[in-house]
């Protein structure tokens, strides 16, 4: 099945917690039954960083990334160690 | 390299944890020379996905326990779970291969259906907000597992919504175990307050030169990719905030190809370097 920009405001809204229960879990069934849909979710996610990483979240957006997407201590430990990587990127 | 003329699929559990496993397609010659490995382990991570320098961060081995430490339940923290808490279930290679045999007649396929089902069950898991998202997955795959060793059927026209529905009850016994375990700092003696621990830190330091070494064996993957595909990779990480979303426009349309479909290539040549590091550090490793 082939996706779309259509979803990604959807996908973006799961990530940052943004959906009920119920939107969530019709979410989760739709990309554990569609491998695709599932490489789009990990597309818009890299995104999502991008543009968090680069200021480029709106104040909203922002807040839910911080509040809810970086609640998970691998992904604040992945962010930071890129944060780093790219500093030092930048630097040398 | 010859193409494979058998493939073997085995589990591997170390002694450590009960949910540490290897599920590796080998790809085997007449001679018995391994041509191919491709290795999923809890060390693997699952984001694929948060930018091109967190390829490597995302291999990076997860801290493991100390040898001989008892292997705890990944939802309450203790060696038995839920409903069936009498007995301490682990996954055997036999229950491993009726997985695998339930997911695709073809091991092959089995294999890799079942790497994406354990990627998908931990991206779950983590955007659920849980803290062991890899380890919740392992527990509901090994419970999905046992169900079949017992006996109990799933549909085969749709086991990722089988496994979906165990996942749910693992991610539920997780949040009230959770629930349970909180507590505030203000009832902690001062003795037990959160403080600096010189162990911990000299570990973090450890992992932060393991970073730094797995950077360089990154740098080493990308000049073994097929000139075309690094430079595509590289072309399309070139530039920053505008002139990056600018630049992939024109590589899209210079491919012929939508944006999106851009990324969707993108996204799989950075999960095929994924693996070609993979291979490398298990190599390192076994040397």
């Amino acid at each position: 099945m082939a996706h779309n920009e259509d979803q990604r405001p959807l996908i973006t809204r799961y990530l940052l917690g943004e959906l009920s229960e119920e939107e969530q879990s019709e979410f989760e069934e739709s990309y554990f039954a569609d491998d695709e849909l599932f490489a789009f979710l990990l597309v818009v996610e890299a995104d999502l960083v991008e543009r968090y990483m680069n200021g480029e979240l709106g104040e909203k957006e922002r807040e839910n990334f911080e509040r809810y997407f970086l609640r998970s201590d691998e992904r604040r430990k992945r962010v930071e160690i890129v944060s780093r990587r790219m500093q030092s990127l930048k630097e040398g | 390299m010859t193409k494979s003329k058998r493939t073997e699929i085995f589990l591997t559990q170390t002694n450590r944890r009960t949910v540490i496993r290897k599920a590796s397609v080998r790809a085997v010659d007449g001679s018995d020379e391994v041509c191919s490995t491709t290795t999923t382990t809890t060390v693997i991570e699952e984001e694929r996905s948060l930018s091109f320098q967190s390829v490597i961060v995302e291999l990076l081995p997860r801290p493991l326990r100390q040898p001989g430490a008892p292997a705890p339940c990944a939802v309450s923290g203790c060696r038995s779970v839920g409903r069936r808490k009498s007995v301490a279930w682990e996954m055997t290679e036999d229950a491993f291969r009726t997985l695998l045999a339930r997911l695709d007649a073809d091991w092959d396929r089995a294999g890799e259906k079942y790497a994406l089902l354990r990627r998908k069950l931990a991206k779950f898991f983590e955007c659920r907000g849980c803290h062991t998202p890899a380890e919740l997955a392992d527990e509901t795959i090994n419970r999905v597992a046992r169900r079949l060793v017992e006996g109990e059927e799933i549909l085969a026209f749709e086991p990722e919504r089988y496994f979906y529905g165990v996942a749910r009850n693992v991610l539920r016994e997780y949040q009230e175990s959770s629930a349970k375990q909180l507590f505030s700092l203000d009832d902690l003696s001062p003795a037990e307050h959160p403080r600096h621990d010189p162990i911990e830190a000299r570990a973090r330091a450890e992992l932060r030169g393991q970073y730094e070494r797995q950077l360089e064996q990154l740098e080493t993957c990308l000049e073994q990719l097929p000139p075309a595909h690094r430079d595509l990779l590289l072309e399309y990480y070139r530039g920053e905030q505008r002139g990056r979303i600018e630049g992939r426009r024109e590589l899209a349309a210079r491919l012929g190809i939508t944006v999106n479909a851009l990324k969707i290539r993108v996204f799989r040549l950075r999960d095929a370097l994924a693996r070609r590091l993979n291979d490398l550090l298990a190599q390192q490793g076994r040397v």
